[in-house]
């Protein structure tokens, strides 16, 4: 674990096609998954990260290095002159910028967050999936998670059958 | 990694494309899409998804959060039917009973005609909810759906349930299976539930939490009874019935919210000893608690000492005056008044409806009070604006004689504020004997009303009365908030 200014601990992120990342630890336990390997003493050097490629692994810093809670020691200042609204407004705006990617690269979004068990970027990949899925027909669903219809007709006929309920 | 502008998009990426086209969210793991289908506001959506591909087929079902918002009432039993029963655990079921039934998602709909609730669908549904053995259950029924008779439900056993809230929008009677026992509950929300809270409370040997919405008790209709040995939280809401009666045992209890109104003198028995917050509510419907021509019309008490930050501990009476209550038959004004002093206070508010009545008499006839006179570090008087004045004629009975010659000992009282001050003479009167009878007094704050504009006259009168007691500093605020005056 190397160390990096004064008090800030630094971790290092290794992504499956090799690339390193270097980032500041409370950066990184905005990953549950990896506070918990920290918090168990198992992170001593770098951590692998398997499954999530360094284009998303370094989209999945860039949003954490922008949610890391302000407060603390360091950044006690900057909440102090900004106010929690504007901060949020502002965090807002950023999200949606950072969301307007493609489909699939939201999707490995969706993978990563998962995995690493980040819950606000889980929300945010997932909420248009969600939006498409509770507002839309079946048709429609299909359409925009370019899934294909693979049940015979009878079949089909027969889960709707089971589950009524639901379109009513 | 440090630099955190605006986040860029790579090249060849565009916002709305579908990027390789492939089927990306069906190749997800079961974990991730579940996760996805946990979000969704209602359970039928994440139901219909099974239709999308053989990838999605009964994934739903596996949901250990179940949400039903959007499923009419006859629907839900069908719905908790299709999933299966733990391991693993259901964390939540949440069943919110839509008032109206949504639009069609192309299946025909089998009866269009609206569909009545009755004791037998509700207790039906409970058993099935019972069957998934959820560790949170909230069954919320709208008032629409319920017919005029009174649902009779009968709560299974939800054995691991740790929360169990039953919010319905009309009065039902509750019943427990005898022997039942509910080992984990913890926390229990009833609206509208009629039962025997002792019977049921037995049952329930680690609640916690006990939330009472417009609940009814059947033996004593108007008396609200709790006693509970493991109780540390207790909300009671029932501002639209009336209550004659509030016995509360609570050994362990930390926090009380109570609010009530009654029409008639009430009778309380808290016993909290270790109380740490309290908010306090009783709405007097009538003039039941009268001294001379001023009647009260709220009491609240609250209490918190369990933040550090600020400790709030205050009693605050609501009155007003008028001179039909002169013959009103009313009941031992103290002790009434004591009644609602089920924790310690130091700060006494009281805010009057004057109707251009003489105040200094009642207000000093509360600071005389035993509790009060010991326990009040703060007295806070507002005047209430009030379109009606005048009331007041020569020979009132407003002016009680002799009460400006009394003498008490306000010995803790350390400060005094004054809001709406119309600097008529009985204030002043009021303000002397203030002072005279306390002396660890140390601060004066008088707020002028808006109607009295800050005259020389009424500073010299102030300043004449703070001349003769150098250790009070008296602060004096037109209506604007700006400070006019400051004496010593």
């Amino acid at each position: 674990m190397a160390t990096r200014e004064a008090g800030k601990k630094m971790i290092m992120l290794k992504s499956p096609d090799g690339m390193e990342f270097e980032v500041e630890e409370a950066v990184a336990m905005e990953s549950q998954t990896i506070r918990k390997m920290i918090e168990d003493d198992c992170a001593d050097t770098a951590i692998l990260i398997p499954n999530i490629n360094s284009k998303i692994l370094s989209r999945v810093i860039e949003y954490c290095n922008k949610h890391v809670p302000t407060t603390g020691a360091t950044g006690a200042a900057a909440s102090d002159t900004v106010a929690p609204a504007a901060l949020a407004e502002d965090l807002k705006i950023w999200d949606a910028e950072f969301i307007k990617v493609n489909r699939a690269t939201r999707f490995d979004l969706i993978q990563a967050a998962s995995y690493l068990n980040i819950k606000g970027l889980l929300d945010l990949t997932s909420q248009t999936t969600i939006d498409t899925i509770s507002d839309n027909s079946l048709e429609e669903i299909r359409s925009f998670l370019s899934t294909k219809n693979d049940y015979l007709p009878e079949e089909e006929q027969t889960i709707r059958r089971e589950n009524q309920w639901a379109f009513q | 990694m440090g630099a955190s502008s605006g986040p860029r998009r790579s090249s060849g990426q565009e916002p709305d494309g579908t990027g390789d086209g492939a089927d990306r969210i069906s190749a997800l793991p079961d974990d991730v899409l579940l996760l996805v289908l946990a979000r969704l506001p209602c359970a039928a959506a994440a139901a219909r998804t099974g239709v999308l591909s053989r990838r999605w087929r009964g994934l739903w079902a596996r949901l250990r959060q179940i949400v039903l918002r959007d499923v009419p009432f006859p629907s839900i039993e069908a719905a908790l039917g299709r999933v299966p029963p733990p391991p693993p655990a259901v964390s939540l079921l949440k069943i919110r009973v839509p008032q109206r039934q949504r639009r069609s998602w192309g299946f025909p709909n089998p009866n269009p005609k609206k569909h009545r609730v009755d004791s037998a669908g509700v207790n039906s549904l409970l058993r099935a909810a019972a069957r998934l053995e959820p560790e949170s259950l909230e069954f919320r029924l709208p008032a629409g759906l319920i017919g005029r008779s009174r649902l009779a439900v009968d709560l299974p056993r939800f054995d691991g349930a740790t929360s169990i809230a039953l919010d319905f929008a009309s009065p039902f009677s509750l019943r427990v299976p005898a022997g039942a026992e509910f080992p984990a509950l913890e926390a229990l929300s009833l609206t509208y539930c009629i039962t025997d809270l002792d019977a049921l409370l037995s049952c329930c040997p680690r609640l916690r939490t006990l939330r009472l919405c417009r609940a009814l008790f059947p033996n004593h209709k108007c008396d609200v009874r709790v006693s509970s040995s493991s109780l540390q939280e207790l909300v009671v809401c029932r501002e639209l019935s009336l209550t004659q009666r509030v016995v509360i045992v609570a050994p362990v209890l930390k926090q009380l919210s109570m609010s009530f109104s009654t029409m008639e003198l009430i009778g309380t028995s808290v016993l909290a000893p270790l109380v740490e917050k309290v908010s306090w509510h009783c709405y007097y419907l009538g003039p039941y608690v009268v001294f001379g021509l001023w009647g009260i019309n709220k009491v609240r008490l609250r209490l918190q000492t369990a933040d550090t930050q600020e400790q709030i501990s205050s009693l605050q009476i609501h009155a007003w005056a008028d001179t039909s209550l002169l013959h009103a038959e009313a009941g031992n004004f103290t002790q009434e008044i004591e009644k609602h002093m089920v924790a310690a206070f130091s700060v006494l508010e009281l805010h009057l409806t004057a109707k251009g009545h003489a105040f200094g008499a009642f207000v000093f006839h509360f600071l005389g009070m035993d509790r009060i006179r010991t326990a009040t570090r703060r007295l806070k008087v507002v005047l209430e604006r009030s379109a009606m004045k005048g009331g007041c004629l020569p020979l009132c009975p407003c002016e009680f004689p002799n009460w400006k010659s009394q003498i008490i000992c306000l010995a803790a009282l350390e400060e005094v504020e004054f809001n709406g001050f119309e600097g008529k003479d009985h204030e002043f009167d009021l303000l002397k004997l203030i002072i005279g009878c306390a002396p660890m007094l140390k601060r004066m704050i008088v707020k002028l009303s808006q109607e009295t504009p800050a005259s020389n006259d009424g500073c010299a009168k102030i300043h004449n009365i703070f001349k003769a007691c150098s250790s009070v500093e008296c602060d004096v605020y037109d209506s604007s908030g700006l400070m006019f005056g400051c004496f010593n």
